[in-house]
């Protein structure tokens, strides 16, 4: 019993000393030394040692290019894609600029991004997708980044509808929820909403999403007379699970 | 051998966590280890697993083997009250670890109860295909 007390109380004091930095650089040697390359060794019977050593090394370089190649075209692709969205957003923020990061890991509300610290990564980035808000990173380490959905329940937006009407979006988990929106604007089915600038969240902090960013599109109204304010249910345009990339914009 | 398989599965677990599913697998296997295998060693599964995850999933260290470790003691206190292996002790711990967990882990009270629910049921079919285990096992003996 008094083992496991212990360890619960060493569990929370490397919490409190991760918070304020302390551990930062025994816990990038941890992730580093985790970050380890998973080789199938494959070693066909007959061959002499020094012919299946150097087929093996021929196969996993080929195997190498295999994937680099899969993993060239699939970010082409999507850079091809994000190239024509860029534009757009060029239009509303010509200083911007994005970096490209690879979906190591989803756990919804949450992703895992192969970018960190050493790439620039910081809290509070937008990361997008084909102009489409994705999420914003909420916590970096060294060689990886977490990236809170947009869906995430909490979250909070400013956002207006492509008819101009001004609102906030909430998450839901799944979904989310256009509210305050005055019964005075018109709200229609299909409708895009976008994110309008930042808001400020319960501690004060800037929530920072960029505007013009699409969140999705309103699939039902909630009108009710007599209320100040009418709601929307609000679909996103992406399906978080098929995300294989996505753009941070620094 | 039996120690080498049962690390095996938590960390199978722990690797599935990380990377397929959203509901708590880890601590659901954890649960069912320290239902059925007495030790220390579970506590401290419990704490490299934790830590493990918060390196992996870019959390601060020491969040995931808190709440882990904590689960652990909950359960093993009650644990001496009520028989372990009793469903209705097994699905409710494990119910209430989950919910917690989640509910730490992804702040969503919807999301916590529907992955609760599934890690429950999934407690419940692995407390039902260990006993079959056991019972085969003690016919046969006899």
């Amino acid at each position: 019993m008094k083992k496991i007390l212990v360890l619960i109380a060493f569990s929370i004091l490397l919490y409190g000393a991760d918070r304020t930095g302390l551990l930062e650089r025994p816990k990038n040697l941890l992730e580093k030394a985790l970050s380890l390359r998973i080789i199938l060794n494959f070693s066909p019977s007959g061959q002499t040692g020094e012919e299946r050593e150097r087929l093996r090394k021929e196969n996993l370089e080929l195997l190498a290019k295999i994937i680099d190649q899969k993993k060239l075209l699939a970010e082409n692709e999507a850079l091809r894609i994000q190239l024509g969205a860029k534009k757009e957003l060029a239009e509303s923020s010509s200083s911007q600029k994005l970096l490209p990061a690879r979906v190591l890991s989803l756990n919804i509300p949450f992703l895992i991004i192969d970018k960190g610290k050493e790439d620039g990564m910081r809290v509070g980035m937008n990361a997008i997708y084909k102009n489409i808000l994705v999420g914003q990173v909420s916590q970096v380490s060294e060689k990886r980044a977490r990236i809170e959905l947009v869906t995430r329940s909490g979250n909070k937006i400013l956002a207006k509808t492509e008819r101009g009407a001004l609102g906030i979006v909430f998450g839901q988990g799944g979904g989310m929820l256009l509210d305050n929106v005055p019964l005075s604007e018109n709200l229609e089915e299909k409708d895009l909403v976008l994110t309008a600038g930042s808001l400020t969240n319960e501690k004060g902090e800037e929530t920072g999403f960029l505007p013009n960013l699409l969140i999705g599109r309103i699939s039902e109204v909630f009108k009710k007379e007599g209320e100040l304010f009418q709601q929307a249910q609000i679909l996103t345009l992406l399906d978080f699970r098929k995300l294989e990339i996505v753009f941070l914009v620094i | 051998m039996k120690f080498m398989s049962l690390l095996l599965v938590v960390f199978s677990a722990a690797l599935l966590e990380i990377a397929v599913v959203s509901p708590p697998l880890t601590i659901v296997v954890l649960l069912m280890v320290s239902l059925y295998r007495k030790g220390d060693y579970v506590f401290w599964l419990a704490f490299f697993l934790g830590i493990l995850l918060d390196i992996l999933q870019v959390r601060f260290l020491g969040t995931t083997s808190s709440l882990f470790l904590l689960v652990l003691f909950i359960s093993s206190l009650y644990e001496r009250k009520v028989t372990s292996r009793n469903p209705f002790f097994v699905g409710g711990i494990i119910f209430l670890a989950s919910f917690l967990y989640s509910l730490l882990t992804f702040d969503n009270l919807r999301l916590s109860l529907s992955q609760s629910l599934w890690s429950a049921f999934l407690a419940l079919f692995l407390l039902l295909i260990f006993n079959t285990l056991i019972n085969r096992t003690r016919v046969s003996l006899e």
